[in-house]
């Protein structure tokens, strides 16, 4: 390389400059060929001098006069009173790439914001992990940015030419001019960590010290905590929430409200998995995380680790896709698949959710008679069954009721299991209380069995709070026992019929809601629809009202009529809904109009196409009994 | 240039927020994070006022 290097100066300088410059080389053999070599004078000189056995002093000053001569191939620099010679193995420093790009920095800020480890290894593994688990996958901002999903940000070249010459703290609290609210600051500590080498800003950057909200509210960062908190807690108790779930290197985990570093979550095996989900399975039922780790792992609670220890199980059980969370604030139940469903078989979830869809239309009337403020402050609701909450164990999930239950804990969580309480009876039976989503409606289902045993169709019931989050209580104001015959759904023949049987209770009921013979004897004519068929009110209330009206057209232009009470009722007997429901089908109903007095309503059927067969009389009216 | 000496790490108040968590060593609550993480964040904003 040298042979094409040509030096300046006496022959003395000129084989003083070829002596550094093959040093220089020497020190930078693996270097790229235009890749600055960077030697300090003094190190030349103390190397140059114990090899000449001469005063360093002179001989830099030789060296120095030597290199200066050369300045095509030797650059220098002097910072902090230190000299320094850059020269490449080509001797053409001024030639080569601009000397202050390094390659590794480069590729470390390109982009800006690099694509999360946890990208790259979803990408590029062949391995299968011994245990699935759902992880998710990070996009860093830069890419979901490119994709269109997030809005690209103002100002974004302007604060990475400032990343350089900033530390992240000042990127925190000084830069982005909107501060992006708290998820900025967590952003990846490599990218703008980097200091230069030299400052290049002489002026003082203005301090910014508001940040601001998703919603635009601004938040001054000098004022006292406790006061942001009062004001804005919520919102950044949020916001930090988001921030550690969207954090690439996922340095803290939470479980509910609960947080804690990653590194320090203790890993369960596949052996550890299977002795839980075995104990869960011969339990038969949900259990607590406290129970399964005295049970299972002996551990007390009296241990400094025993919370830590706690959390990961959580963690990692939430983590399984066995397992499933059905626990509450308070008490984290887990299941676990295999497990016995809890409540009714004949009610599929998916139609449920359909069937209470009215509830999330906005037509809950739950809170008509009594406050949500109301139901907190003294932790119990009335309630009156109708037939289908009797025949099915099922209440649906009203405000009312919501306003009492525990609300989910996760954010993906379905279900929670709850344990109610019958004190008259000293039993307790456990029921799934399945979340609102979207359009769908929520409910409560698993207390078919104890309706069955101890109340009847129209009995007031309370339910209460108990001292445990997951465990409540049903109770009802007795009475001296009585007999009647209440409507009951026969399934034992092949097509389920409504019926009527000798039922005696002891409980207090709504006189309108009992739905006994005397009252609504032509409730045995209904036809017991299939569940897929009951979602749709509209045609149930048409049915309701040919089964309980009282017909007054003619033969020809039949027409029903019939009351509020009868058809909140018999709507009710085949599907839930509340009074507000049942007023908008009374009000939306193409064929239906209001009656001869203010109660009651008309149902004027269309006229059926003619199909030359005679109709049968398939309704066997029995208002006599 | 960049040189080796000069690259320094730097420290995020998330960074902070995760040490002191670790060294409490037990699952703290969601609000008091976000407390702390409020005061950390003043704190380095109170230093670079008094810096600037």
């Amino acid at each position: 390389m040298s042979e094409q290097v040509r030096f300046e100066g006496t022959n003395e300088q000129a084989a003083i400059a070829e002596l550094v410059f093959k040093v220089m080389v020497t020190q930078g053999a693996f270097f790229g060929v235009s890749a600055p070599i960077r030697q300090t004078l003094t190190n030349l000189a103390d190397f140059f001098a114990g090899q000449r056995k001469a005063e360093p002093k002179s001989v830099a000053q030789e060296i120095d006069a030597a290199l200066q001569l050369n300045g095509e191939i030797f650059i220098r620099e002097e910072r902090d009173g230190e000299v320094f010679y850059i020269t490449t193995r080509s001797g053409s420093p001024r030639n080569g790439p601009k000397i202050d790009t390094h390659a590794f920095r480069q590729r470390l800020h390109d982009p800006e914001n690099p694509l999360p480890v946890d990208d790259i290894s979803v990408v590029v593994t062949t391995t299968r992990p011994a245990l699935t688990t759902v992880e998710p996958v990070f996009i860093s901002d830069y890419w979901q940015q490119q994709a269109g999903l997030l809005p690209m940000p103002v100002g974004d070249e302007q604060a990475a030419d400032e990343a350089v010459t900033i530390t992240s703290e000042e990127e925190a609290a000084v830069s982005t001019p909107t501060t992006e609210a708290i998820a900025e600051v967590a952003e990846p500590v490599a990218v703008a960590d980097i200091a230069p080498v030299a400052p290049t800003v002489s002026t003082p950057i203005p301090i910014n010290t508001v940040i601001t909200l998703p919603n635009g509210v601004q938040i001054d960062l000098r004022r006292p905590v406790a006061d942001l908190m009062v004001q804005h807690g919520a919102a950044l108790t949020n916001l930090l929430r988001s921030a550690i779930d969207a954090d690439p290197l996922r340095r803290m985990v939470t479980f509910g409200s609960q947080v804690f570093p990653e590194a320090t979550v203790a890993n369960f095996g596949k052996n550890d998995l299977r002795r839980i989900s075995d104990y869960l399975k011969e339990t038969g039922e949900p259990l607590l995380d406290t129970q399964i780790i005295a049970d299972i792992f002996y551990h007390n609670p009296r241990q400094n680790d025993y919370e830590p220890f706690r959390f990961a199980l959580n963690y990692r059980l939430s983590r399984e896709k066995d397992f499933e969370f059905v626990g509450v604030e308070g008490a984290r139940l887990w299941s676990v698949r295999g497990l016995p469903a809890i409540g009714t078989k004949r009610v599929k979830a998916s139609e449920m959710g359909q069937i209470t869809g009215y509830l999330e239309e906005g037509f809950d009337d739950s809170l008509a008679d009594q406050s949500v403020d109301l139901i907190r402050k003294n932790g119990s609701l009335t309630h009156i069954l109708s037939f289908f909450e009797w025949e099915y164990g099922i209440l649906p999930y009203s405000r009312a009721l919501g306003a009492l239950l525990p609300t989910a804990l996760l954010g993906d969580q379905r279900t929670s299991v709850l344990r109610f309480e019958f004190p008259q009876h000293y039993t307790s039976v456990l029921a799934e209380l399945r979340y609102p989503t979207g359009n769908r409606g929520g409910w409560l289902q698993g207390l078919e069995a104890a309706f069955h045993e101890y109340l009847v169709p129209g009995a007031m019931i309370t339910i209460a709070r108990s001292s445990e989050p997951h465990i409540f209580s049903v109770t009802y104001e007795e009475q001296a026992e009585d007999e009647d015959r209440i409507l009951a759904l026969d399934e034992t023949k092949k097509t389920p019929k409504f019926t009527f049987t000798n039922m005696i209770y002891s409980c207090v009921v709504d006189s309108d809601m009992l739905v006994n013979q005397q009252q609504y004897g032509r409730l045995r004519n209904l036809k017991a629809f299939p569940m897929s068929e009951r979602r749709k009110g509209d045609v149930m209330l048409e049915h309701v009202f040919q089964t309980i009206g009282q017909p007054v057209g003619t033969r020809a232009e039949p027409r029903y009529e019939a009351n509020i009470t009868q058809l909140y009722v018999g709507l009710n007997v085949l599907r839930p809904a509340s009074r507000e429901y049942l007023a908008h089908l009374l009000a939306e109903g193409e064929h239906i109009e209001p009656g001869a007095s203010s109660d009651t309503w008309q149902y004027s059927p269309p006229p059926e196409p003619d199909t030359g067969e005679e109709e049968d009389d398939e309704f066997d009216y029995d208002d006599d009994e | 240039m960049m040189d080796g000496k000069n690259v320094i790490y730097g420290e995020t108040a998330l960074d902070r927020l995760v040490q002191e968590l670790r060294a409490n060593g037990q699952p703290q609550d969601i609000t008091w994070l976000t407390e702390r993480y409020l005061e950390i964040l003043r704190e380095l904003v109170q230093a670079e006022e008094q810096t600037a």
